[in-house]
């Protein structure tokens, strides 16, 4: 063996073994030999057993992780499962072949199939017109990559061949090199025969009402010409124009009915008022209004009525108030709580109109001290045809339009109506209705 | 800058008189030798302006050679940079970052370039060492050195400083001045194995739990019947820790010490809870690999081997228990790289060098470390 082409261990060996002359000492060589060999065992064998420890614990690991994939998986399963079972909804997935790959309980009770039936059914089945099925195929093929693609209504076909309406939306789900579909399909046959009934009946209602104000317009019509002819005779009759033809006890009885026509007229045109209120053929123009030119003429109209009463009519009002109103409509208000408080204040007693600014508007008060209404009856005044029961109230008859018109017209001002009364003492109806502003006034 | 090597044979240094009146001298003796005061005391005599500083080892390194039992020098005449040293007495649980800032403090000044650090190998926590240091030096001073070694015995370690080697010790050497180039390098060369386990369990450099159970029943059953040689037979199987399962920053670190009782291994260094700890494995020849690695980062090829340079090489116990006789390929392979510098070095319980990949200071276990010392004309 050549110098050359020994082992440098070997060498090395040999260096260390030769004594200061030069000399190999054999056994100190042997000695490097062997441990060189113990320290090559050692580190194979040390080797060997890393490797198979570590073998050891990468596949007690990797069972430990497919373990709990596994258990993982299961418990994702049988989240999926019981949504399926329990969605409202049916919910079938199709493989990229548009061939239905599973179907919940919900979607197999809906198409009509027994349990299982459905798997291997083409998507067209699911559709009452091919054409659709085509048009659904191409769209979902096309669909964003998951997530729902938008509800689509459609009509589909039970296995009975019953037709049903539903709405039904996809998601598009990548798996590897294939796509599965998942479709939510709702059947809406009920929904959309509840909404149809719905519909009929709020026609059918609008039809009633409408129907209703045109009979109450024609009917007041109807039974305003006969009145005015009983009322025209009578007061006639009654002035004597054509001669004393009566006895005084046959003037009593023309009075009564002259009395009744007029309380009939009134009552004809209130119920005339509010339909044409209802039906909305009361006309307002709303103006500046200068609020002294109304309170004074109605004041001065219902003179004749509060010295009848024997009671004190008190205007407080002055200045300029200017109000946007209808004069019509305002005139008809103020006429109609004056006339009611002087109705129901009892001789001696006292009836005052108040105007005061209240914030972008005026606040117009009629207070009266008459009879008064008990506090439990407020929250239905003014609801037609309802006068609160009272012995006095009574004997001066109504229908209770008369407040049931005058909130209606307060509100087509855009005002508002309140009030307050206390029984015996009296009661107090304030309407607001928005100021003018200046602009308004000289335009 | 001259340099020169020196070994002690049969109870005397060899004669050199290439460098007759060097500023620094450095020495690394076997266990033995170097709690004998004589080796010391015949360099003192030779030297007797220069800055002495020596360690005990697991092995010594004299140019492509490792011996046991012997002791080496270094001899150096820097001709532009100042040598400066200082030492601090550590003692078993002491405050190695107080201990790193205490160094800090009494070397840092104008022109600081390098630091040589020679540290007791057993009452130090390495990396706490280092972090001291790092904390009050400027940035751009290297840092290299090492741990003391005790052969495989980790019982006693021992550190000089201008007098005998003793217990408990770190000397520091500071290299001043505008002209010296210090260069580093640093690789091991082991291969992780096996799965990542997390530190569940650590306090400072003490690791008791790894996944939960204990660390210590996890080394015995991969060493197998070289449990019986614990705690150096654990040097086989060094662990490679990561803040995360991903991270790119790793630092290996080995055991020093084995507690039976808490069942717990202590480390050169932090094992910080919560960390990645993987098992690491030798083969020669990657690590042999490692220490071609460590000399191309130092750039000791570029070297004349005139003199006029030193390559002062640390590496790693382990590497010599995993080795046996083959470890001298480690140094003949960076010997071919750099061709006649001297060199000297030592097999130690720490290495202690910049980082590859941060390239700041730490602690390093199983590696082959290069320190090179050179003067710009």
């Amino acid at each position: 063996m050549t110098e050359a082409s020994r082992h440098r261990l070997l060498e090395r060996q040999l260096k260390k073994a030769a004594g200061p002359d030069g000399a190999v000492d054999v056994d100190r060589l042997l000695e490097l030999v062997s441990k060189a060999y113990d320290e090559y065992d050692n580190t194979l064998r040390l080797n060997d057993r890393a490797a198979r420890l570590m073998s050891g614990e990468l596949s007690e690991l990797n069972d430990k992780l497919r373990q709990e994939s596994e258990a993982r998986a299961k418990i994702s399963e049988a989240l999926l499962q019981t949504v399926l079972d329990n969605a409202d909804e049916a919910i079938i997935s199709l493989g990229s072949d548009h061939m239905v790959l599973s179907a919940n309980r919900v979607a197999e009770q809906t198409f009509g199939y027994r349990p299982g039936e459905m798997i291997g059914k083409p998507l067209s089945v699911l559709f009452e017109c091919p054409d659709e099925a085509e048009d659904h195929q191409r769209f979902s093929d096309k669909g964003p990559q998951a997530r729902a693609l938008h509800v689509n209504e459609v009509q589909c076909r039970r296995s009975t061949g019953e037709a049903f309406p539903a709405e039904l939306s996809f998601s598009r789900i990548p798996i590897e090199n294939d796509v599965r579909l998942i479709s939510f399909w709702r059947d809406i046959s009920s929904r959309k025969a509840a909404q149809a009934e719905l519909i009929s009946a709020a026609e059918e209602a609008q039809a009633a009402s409408l129907s209703k104000s045109n009979f109450l317009a024609n009917m007041s019509h109807e039974l305003r010409t006969p009145l005015n002819a009983i009322i025209g005779f009578s007061d006639l009759l009654l002035s004597e124009l054509h001669g004393p033809a009566l006895e005084v006890r046959h003037k009593e009885y023309i009075k009564d009915i002259a009395d009744s026509g007029a309380h009939l007229l009134q009552l004809v045109n209130d119920i005339l008022d509010l339909s044409r209120i209802e039906s909305g053929r009361y006309d307002l123009v709303l103006e500046p209004i200068h609020l002294i030119d109304v309170t004074a003429s109605v004041i001065r109209q219902l003179g004749p009525m509060s010295r009848k009463g024997q009671l004190e009519l008190l205007d407080t009002i002055s200045g300029a108030l200017w109000l946007m109103a209808d004069r019509r409509a305002l005139r008809q208000v103020l006429y109609n709580l004056l006339s009611n408080a002087i109705k129901f204040t009892r001789p001696g007693g006292r009836v005052s109109l108040s105007a005061t600014r209240v914030d972008e508007g005026v606040e117009i008060a009629v207070e009266d001290n008459g009879i008064g209404m008990p506090r439990d009856a407020l929250p239905r005044l003014g609801n037609p045809f309802e006068q609160v029961a009272n012995s006095y109230a009574r004997a001066h008859g109504g229908a209770g339009l008369g407040l049931a018109i005058t909130r209606k017209l307060v509100g087509l001002q855009n005002g508002v109506l309140s009030f307050d009364s206390e029984l015996g003492v009296g009661s107090v109806f304030r309407v607001w209705l928005p100021i003018a502003s200046a602009l308004a006034r000289t335009a | 800058m001259r340099a020169t090597t020196l070994t002690y044979a049969s109870g005397a240094w060899t004669r050199d008189d290439k460098v007759t009146d060097p500023n620094l001298v450095l020495w690394f003796g076997s266990p033995k030798l170097a709690r004998d005061a004589k080796i010391y005391d015949d360099l003192r005599a030779r030297f007797p302006k220069a800055l002495i500083a020596g360690c005990s080892t697991g092995g010594e390194i004299y140019n492509d050679e490792v011996h046991d039992g012997t002791a080496v020098a270094a001899a150096i005449r820097f001709d532009h940079t100042t040598v400066r040293a200082c030492k601090v007495a550590v003692s078993a649980g002491s405050d190695s970052a107080k201990a790193g800032r205490e160094i800090a403090a009494q070397l840092s000044d104008f022109g600081l370039r390098a630091v040589y650090l020679l540290s007791d190998g057993l009452m130090v926590n390495g990396a706490k060492l280092v972090q001291g240091l790092l904390a009050d030096l400027p940035p751009e001073v290297v840092i290299t050195g090492g741990l003391a070694g005790d052969g495989a015995d980790f019982a006693s370690t021992c550190v000089g400083l201008d007098g005998p080697a003793v217990p408990g010790v770190i000397a520091a050497i500071g290299f001043y001045g505008g002209k010296l180039n210090a260069t580093w390098g640093s690789a091991g060369g082991w291969d992780p194995f096996g799965p990542q386990r997390k530190i569940t369990r650590s306090e400072a450099n003490v690791l008791y739990e790894l996944d939960g159970k204990p660390a210590l029943e996890l080394y015995k059953r991969y060493l197998g019947e070289a449990a019986e040689q614990l705690p150096g037979s654990a040097l086989l199987f060094p662990l490679v820790i990561r803040p995360e399962a991903e991270s790119s920053y790793d630092v290996v670190r080995t055991i020093v010490g084995v507690d039976e009782k808490a069942q717990s291994l202590i480390f050169a260094g932090d094992m910080p809870q919560g960390w990645t700890a993987q098992l690491m494995r030798g083969v020669p020849d990657s690590l042999i690999d490692g220490a071609l690695r460590a000399a191309r980062q130092a750039r000791v090829g570029e070297d004349s081997g005139d003199g006029s340079s030193l390559a002062l090489l640390v590496s790693c116990i382990g590497r010599k228990l995993m080795m046996g006789q083959r470890i001298s390929d480690e140094v003949e392979i960076i010997r071919a790289e750099c061709g006649a510098i001297p060199t000297i070095g030592f097999y130690s319980y720490g290495e202690i060098c910049p980082h590859g990949f941060t390239g700041s200071c730490t602690l390093h276990n199983q590696t082959m470390t290069i320190t090179v010392l050179r003067e710009a004309a």
